[in-house]
């Protein structure tokens, strides 16, 4: 897959990482920094086409 | 007969094991001259959690016994090394690296060290590390009990993290070797940025028992050497099935470098653009060198790249969501504010707001991933790509800040391998960094990625790629 920089830009981890980047003065401000990660997050998987018939992967096999 | 000359604080595991049989030095000797060497050095480099200098020597004087009696038990009986402090021991304290357990102590030691300890080896140290592995996400260096973990090789840069005292450690021969962990890049890290050999095992092949928990199924126990040889030795004697682990595998491993196939039989898999463009500038000539060495060795290379999935997010949510309920009483008591990095701690504090639905949906897409990472290995036997794009970051630097020539792509490109350390531990797949040049005086490293249980290939060909190369002999100036 070949993305764009504008598409790269706009990707939810680079929206992380920018917010990363803000400054945050506070603790409460890190905090809500560390939950729009999580939301960016959130999107990135909500991306993801999901069988319904898949579950997790709690075993592992070789 | 004396421990003399600094040759020896950086020969390999075999090599110190022979010179103890034969009698050129007693494991008291050696214990004592590299611990001595351990708290000077830790001290210099922050790699020393707490030097277990009594224990070692009472130790090491019932492994000489043995020799006495040729009660001989392997190829690392009579030799030191130093574990990170998130593994149990007893008589020490095991901090995880954090202020709110640097009074913590444990009466059973963690598997992996009981196996050692029978196998002769001696535990001389605890090593430093970032605190709870970097769980909730650390911003700075200086986010340990011990400080910024400096690098051997430049001690304005970083050891990496999070297993920083093990990588620091082996790689100003203050030890021969050391644990480390990885839940997601915390041994292939140090190991690159230090120059040592790094071996993340199989999910599930070394046990956990008595290791602190960041991610139930992401964290694995492996080891931190002088080379891929060393790094096959000390798993053969750490591996292995534990009813305490209740991940573990139930198998074991056998360092078996003599059944190695011909370099020819081997597929590699690469991408160009991890070399050519997601590489940083100053390190492609090393990294390319590399690959040419790795196209010497006979083995034949084939353009792949990462099945399409967000790893990063994936690797966030699922450690998110365990790491937030192993320490949610620290994190409800409040006695996570006492930890170093305030970025660390809301991290962490956000973490146990994650909605069950994210943690599930993550480990829905892992098992996708796991799927497609079998498609990828019906083609190739491994993939190769840089371990890290770019060398230690600096000590006094936030590890979010841009990198020189920042963090988003500067053109448009492919996804190569560049994510193999979070796809690869979501797939719970087996990973070797070699050392692979020096740029400005700092390492970096190429690593191999196989299926799941093939520690041999990737050994095999690492030990073929180090038979041609001398960076893992390579050696800091070490200021003790």
């Amino acid at each position: 897959m070949k993305m764009k920089r504008r598409e790269i830009l706009a990707s939810p981890l680079a929206v992380a990482a920018a917010a990363a980047q803000a400054p945050a003065t506070g603790k409460a401000d890190l905090v809500e920094q560390a939950r729009q990660g999580m939301k960016a997050g959130r999107a990135a998987l909500a991306k993801v086409k999901l069988p319904q018939a898949t579950e997790p992967a709690f075993v592992f096999k070789a | 007969m004396a421990v003399t000359g600094e040759d020896v604080f950086f020969a390999s595991v075999a090599e110190l094991n022979a010179g103890w049989r034969k009698g050129d030095y007693s494991c008291v000797e050696l214990t004592r001259a590299f611990v001595e060497r351990l708290e000077k050095g830790g001290a210099v480099y922050n790699a020393l959690a707490a030097s277990l200098r009594e224990q070692a020597l009472k130790r090491a004087k019932e492994v000489d016994g043995e020799r006495k009696r040729e009660r001989f038990r392997g190829r690392l009986q009579g030799v030191p090394y130093g574990a990170k402090d998130l593994l149990a021991w007893p008589g020490a304290p095991t901090t995880w690296g954090a202020k709110p357990y640097e009074k913590q102590s444990f009466e059973e030691p963690a598997t992996v060290l009981k196996k050692l300890d029978k196998s002769g080896a001696v535990l001389i140290g605890k090593l430093a590390m970032i605190q709870l592995a970097g769980g909730g996400g650390y911003r700075y260096p200086s986010a340990s009990l011990t400080g910024p973990c400096r690098n051997p090789w430049n001690v304005e840069h970083w050891a990496g993290g999070s297993s920083s005292g093990s990588g620091a450690a082996v790689a100003a021969g203050l030890v021969p070797f050391a644990l480390g962990s990885e839940t997601s890049g915390s041994i292939l890290t140090p190991a690159a940025f230090c120059g040592v050999t790094g071996l993340r095992p199989t999910y599930g092949l070394v046990s956990r028992a008595g290791a602190m928990a960041l991610s139930w199924t992401l964290d694995k126990i492996g080891p931190l050497g002088r080379s891929a040889e060393d790094c096959g030795i000390i798993l053969d004697a750490i591996a292995g099935g534990d009813a305490k682990d209740p991940m573990s595998a139930g198998k074991g491993f056998y360092y078996a470098p003599q059944f190695a196939r011909a370099m020819k039989d081997y597929t590699v898999g690469y991408a160009p653009v991890d070399w050519e463009e997601w590489a940083e500038p100053e390190t492609r000539q090393a990294f390319g060198a590399a690959l040419e060495v790795m196209k010497g060795l006979g083995v034949k290379l084939k353009e792949v790249e990462l099945p399409d999935f967000p790893y990063g997010p994936m690797v966030s949510a699922i450690l998110q969501g365990e790491a937030g309920s192993i320490f949610e009483e620290l994190i409800a008591s409040g006695a996570v504010d006492q930890i170093a990095d305030e970025k660390q701690a809301a991290g962490l504090k956000a973490a146990v707001e994650l909605p069950a639905q994210d943690y599930l949906r993550a480990m829905r897409i892992r098992t996708l991933v796991q799927a497609a990472f079998r498609d990828v290995f019906y083609d190739v036997d491994m993939l190769l790509a840089p371990s890290r794009l770019g060398v230690a970051n600096r000590i006094d630097t936030p590890l979010d800040a841009p990198r020189p020539r920042g963090n988003t792509p500067p053109s448009e490109r492919k996804r190569g391998l560049a994510g193999h350390i979070p796809a690869g531990n979501l797939a719970g797949l087996p990973a070797l960094s070699l050392p692979c040049g020096l740029v400005n005086g700092l390492p970096v490293a190429v690593s191999l990625v196989g299926r799941a249980f093939t520690e041999n290939a990737l050994l095999a060909v690492g030990k073929a790629f180090q038979d041609r190369t001398d960076w893992h002999k390579r050696r800091p100036k070490v200021a003790i």
